[in-house]
């Protein structure tokens, strides 16, 4: 059996209907007529896709084909099971930022001591303890995206400002590796395994019971792939949005004014379709005084992606699907948009500076912490 | 600076390096393994004698921890 058939078992890809709401739904096909999930899915079922196939590299892996398809086929399973194959005969998307990115993803499979703390001003944490906060990238992608200001390190210094409000002191450390999130979807499986092994015994080391991530692609990660791989976790993952919300609840901590504000909510596609966290970001934005959020025609459910995912095959297609996404923002009244991912940030900051549209892109982390209320 | 055959090449050069910097510190590698020196096509003897000099430092560094196994 080639190793296309084998993972069309794998993922029952053989119930497709052919109908094609995958390709309609795609916000890439849109954009790039020859990249089309039916055709790549018909292909392999004829037996006639090669790995040598350049457009499963462009897949977002958002999953808005798969929320829809009829036939509940997990597409971007399926590409990521290809991109695996691929990868291992040879072939491999196109790395965005000259490969920059996966190369500190290598480095961080190795023996290293990092310095990745630099960012802690006043903020409260230990070296052991319940909970561990897993910042993730944005030490790196500070450094690497500060040219189109980015501000991926401000993110971080806030969700431990709020964490610190709610009387949290979390473990942060130098020893923590990237999630592997990326290494998983450019098809690198061993990369993806030696980067959560890592990660795995750090924690287990520094005694917590609850990892909270401000990422979406670190909690999806270790939330639905560690356990698939290293069964299951003797943690538990929480996205700092879930948390976020039940504080607010319990009144643990408030937020205030100042001012009037219309904002709108991008749904990160790990966050939404893929971790299933809808309503807290939307609870959080309406216990804010002051700001009224309006939705965008494409929202939760149908959140379209921020263009490129796995710093790869960012091209001027991956540049219309956000200034599309840029536009829909502003068209709805709002003066923001409010995002809860690192990357969906870099991406739009990026396209607003190619484009010079007058948006502003907020992560939703810097308004809560702004409007935090001190006694 | 500016006096580039590339134009702005140098400054480009200048800017990636000084995030190269940043990276490579924050990854823990040692900084010494990592320099900039601008060195003209004409200045032939001058490159040859950079190109030893760093080549002997890095020497006396030993293998990085990049080299062994996770
Ligand atoms: S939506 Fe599902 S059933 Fe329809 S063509 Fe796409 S994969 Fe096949
Ligand atoms: S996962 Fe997203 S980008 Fe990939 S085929 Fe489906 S809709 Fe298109």
């Amino acid at each position: 059996m080639t190793a296309i058939a084998d993972l069309i078992n794998t993922t029952k890809t053989y119930y497709c209907l052919d109908c094609g709401v995958c390709t309609g739904s795609c916000p890439v096909s849109r954009v790039f007529p020859e990249f089309s999930p039916r055709q790549i899915i018909e292909r392999s079922l004829y037996d006639l896709e090669e790995l040598s196939d350049h457009t499963i590299w462009s897949c977002l892996t958002c999953a808005q084909c798969s929320v829809r398809c009829p036939a509940d086929i997990n597409f971007p399973e399926f590409i990521r099971l290809m991109r695996e194959q691929a990868h291992f005969v040879g072939f491999d998307g196109v790395p965005a930022h000259n490969g920059m990115l996966q190369t500190i993803m290598s480095i961080q499979t190795k023996d290293v001591q990092q310095n990745r703390l630099f960012w802690i001003e006043d903020g409260k944490t230990k070296e052991t303890g319940d909970v561990f906060y897993f910042v993730g990238c944005r030490p790196y992608f500070d450094i690497i995206f500060r040219d189109i200001d980015a501000g991926s390190i401000t993110g971080a210094q806030n969700v431990l400002k709020i964490l610190n409000a709610c009387g949290v002191e979390p473990v942060v450390s130098n020893n923590e590796r990237c999630c592997g999130h990326d290494a998983l979807w450019n098809g690198n499986e061993e990369k993806f395994k030696q980067l959560a092994r890592l990660n795995l015994d750090l924690i287990s080391s520094s005694g917590a019971k609850q990892v909270i991530f401000s990422c979406p692609e670190g909690y999806h990660t270790f939330k639905n792939f560690y356990p698939k791989y290293f069964g299951e976790l003797d943690f538990k993952p929480v996205h700092i949005l879930d948390f976020l919300a039940d504080k607010l609840n319990e009144g643990v901590i408030q937020l205030e004014g100042p001012g009037e504000e219309v904002v709108t909510f991008h749904d990160p596609c790990r966050l939404g379709r893929l971790a299933g966290i809808y309503d807290a970001p939307r609870k959080i934005l309406e216990t804010i005084p002051g700001i009224e959020l309006k939705e965008m025609p494409r929202s939760r459910e149908n959140g379209i992606c921020c263009g490129t995912s796995g710093w790869m095959n960012c091209s001027s297609c991956s540049k219309e699907i956000q200034l599309q996404r840029l536009k829909e923002a502003g068209d709805t009244g709002a003066g923001t948009i409010i995002t809860a991912c690192p990357k969906c940030q870099i991406h739009f900051r990026c396209a607003k500076a190619a484009f010079d549209l007058d948006i502003e892109i907020t992560d939703l982390y810097d308004l809560v912490a702004d409007r935090l209320k001190t006694e | 600076m500016g006096d580039c055959h590339y134009l702005d090449g140098n400054v480009k050069a200048e800017k990636m390096f000084k995030m190269t910097q940043e990276l490579v510190r924050i990854l823990g590698i040692d900084l010494a393994r990592l320099r900039l020196e601008w060195v003209s096509s004409a200045e032939g003897g001058r490159f040859a004698e950079i190109a030893r000099e760093f080549t002997e430092q890095i020497k006396s560094l030993g293998p990085s921890s990049l080299k062994q196994a996770a």
